[in-house]
């Protein structure tokens, strides 16, 4: 992997949003991604149950198909890297997930997919879904393949944060310029406000981020002044 | 000097001993600067590693955690551990002056109290997979001795880190780091929810939640996400941990 191939693969992305239009901003991202990773389809899965998940978008028919193969049978990639938090590769759909998901594998070839690349879409304990990645043709991911994989991997969570977060849509291109996801302080007071407000991780860091936006801050700032302060006082 | 070999072959089988049983980096991570603070007298110490985007990551940190929190997260792109990540070769700074040449990146180190460090570099052949970096609140002259033991804590870290692939691969390496990313998020999200639970510092909620992975024999991980779960309380924690 070249050095900052994932940093130049980001900006690529976001230099690339305007030119696809869909009023779902993570639809945007699916079809940026079968464009520039490239792949033959992209999909995000959110996690509703401990073997459910729900399609939230996709670049096209076959991603929503392959999700809901997956949600109908209980088994597939994206149940399996929502469960462990480690991705899962397959550059041969047949040999290599047949023996986790059998099921899954003979359906999915029957809708053309030979390949599948599923990503967990996570920030620490926050358990956000899985991005998933098929292909018609058997073969690994390229290295700057890979690179594009990881950066809308990172994209997908920092969109997903922002949308629960309630902030407008407009300004996402802005905020998503720079990931400030593995901020240490950020987390502790993920954690300070979680418990104090007796609300899920996500919905913590998502008032976190709608109250710093509100006070004109960055979200580290606020981080930093919300765990100085042990979550008093704050929100 | 037969005590201090004592000592540190002591800490060396109980490390080696952890790896030859299935473990978590981040435990494995988590021991190593405890090690570091213990074998060298140390205020801070904390294994980095380079993620998937190129950057340094903090994955365990042990000391004085307060001021660890400032060396740790704004080395990313300058400074000493981000020198040694680059050029794979261990960086001494003995005193407060030596930090000048860090321009900017010195100065808020030795703001922070601290007068002296030492950054070893994780490699694996050719590649630089991360650094332990060590640092003082005081002046510090190590012996050739005690700088092998810090290369040595991150040569383990480095064999941690790749043991788990029978061949590993930089895309497979950089998945481990991942994994192990997360680990430290999620650690970090289930000590705060801890420390406002049994309202204390978030210090001893760490040290409290390591106590009970130890006591329990669970990884870290496992044991920060069944407080994030909301599985494992404080009052649970204690019970089985007592401080």
């Amino acid at each position: 992997m070249n050095d900052e191939s994932v940093n130049d693969s980001r900006r690529r992305f976001l230099a690339a949003l305007n030119a696809v239009e869909s009023e779902s901003f993570l639809t945007r991202l699916c079809v940026l991604g079968e464009k520039l990773v490239p792949a033959d389809s992209v999909v995000i899965v959110a996690p509703a149950g401990e073997t459910i998940i729900s399609p939230i978008a996709a670049s096209n028919q076959l991603g929503f198909d392959v999700a809901n193969l997956e949600l109908d049978l209980g088994e597939g990639p994206s149940l399996e890297v929502i469960k462990t938090g480690k991705p899962m590769r397959f550059a041969d759909l047949p040999t290599q997930l047949a023996p986790i998901a059998p099921l899954f594998a003979n359906r999915a070839q029957s809708l053309g997919v030979a390949a599948v690349f599923s990503f967990p879409i996570q920030v620490g304990g926050i358990r956000l879904g899985a991005l998933t990645l098929l292909k018609s043709e058997e073969g690994e991911l390229g290295d700057s393949e890979n690179a594009s994989a990881i950066a809308l991997n990172d994209l997908c969570a920092d969109a997903i944060l922002l949308l629960q977060s309630g902030l407008p849509m407009e300004t996402f291109p802005d905020l998503l310029q720079g990931s400030d996801l593995h901020q240490p302080k950020i987390h502790q007071a993920t954690g300070i406000i979680a418990q104090s407000l007796e609300c899920s991780m996500s919905v913590a860091l998502a008032l976190l981020r709608a109250r710093a936006f509100r006070l004109d801050m960055s979200l580290k700032e606020y981080c930093a002044l919300v765990v100085s302060q042990g979550g008093q006082n704050v929100l | 000097m037969s005590t201090q070999r004592d000592e540190l072959a002591r800490h060396m089988i109980e490390i080696v001993d952890g790896l030859v049983d299935e473990f978590d980096f981040i435990d494995l991570a988590h021991e190593l600067a405890s090690k570091s603070i213990q074998l060298l007298d140390a205020t801070v110490a904390g294994v980095m590693v380079v993620d998937a985007r190129n950057e340094l990551r903090s994955l365990a940190v042990d000391g004085d955690l307060e001021l660890a929190d400032g060396i740790f997260e704004f080395q990313t792109f300058a400074g000493p551990a981000f020198d040694c990540r680059m050029t794979g070769k261990a960086i001494k700074l003995n005193n407060s002056q030596d930090f000048a040449q860090w321009g900017e990146i010195g100065t808020r180190i030795v703001n922070l109290g601290f007068e002296s460090m030492l950054v070893v570099p994780m490699r694996m052949r050719a590649q630089v997979l991360g650094v332990v970096q060590i640092a003082w609140t005081h002046p510090s002259d190590l012996s050739v001795t005690e700088i092998q033991a810090a290369q040595m804590l991150a040569d383990f870290a480095t064999i941690g880190l790749v043991q788990r692939a029978a061949m590993p691969d930089r895309r497979e390496l950089a998945e481990q780091v991942e994994f192990a990313v997360q680990g430290r998020i999620l650690i970090e999200q289930a000590k705060c929810m801890l420390a406002v639970q049994g309202s204390f510092t978030v210090d001893e909620a760490s040290a409290l939640l390591v106590l009970y992975a130890n006591h329990t024999n669970e990884f870290l991980r496992v044991a920060a996400q069944k407080v994030v779960d909301r599985e494992l309380s404080y009052d649970e924690l204690s019970s089985v941990a007592p401080r």
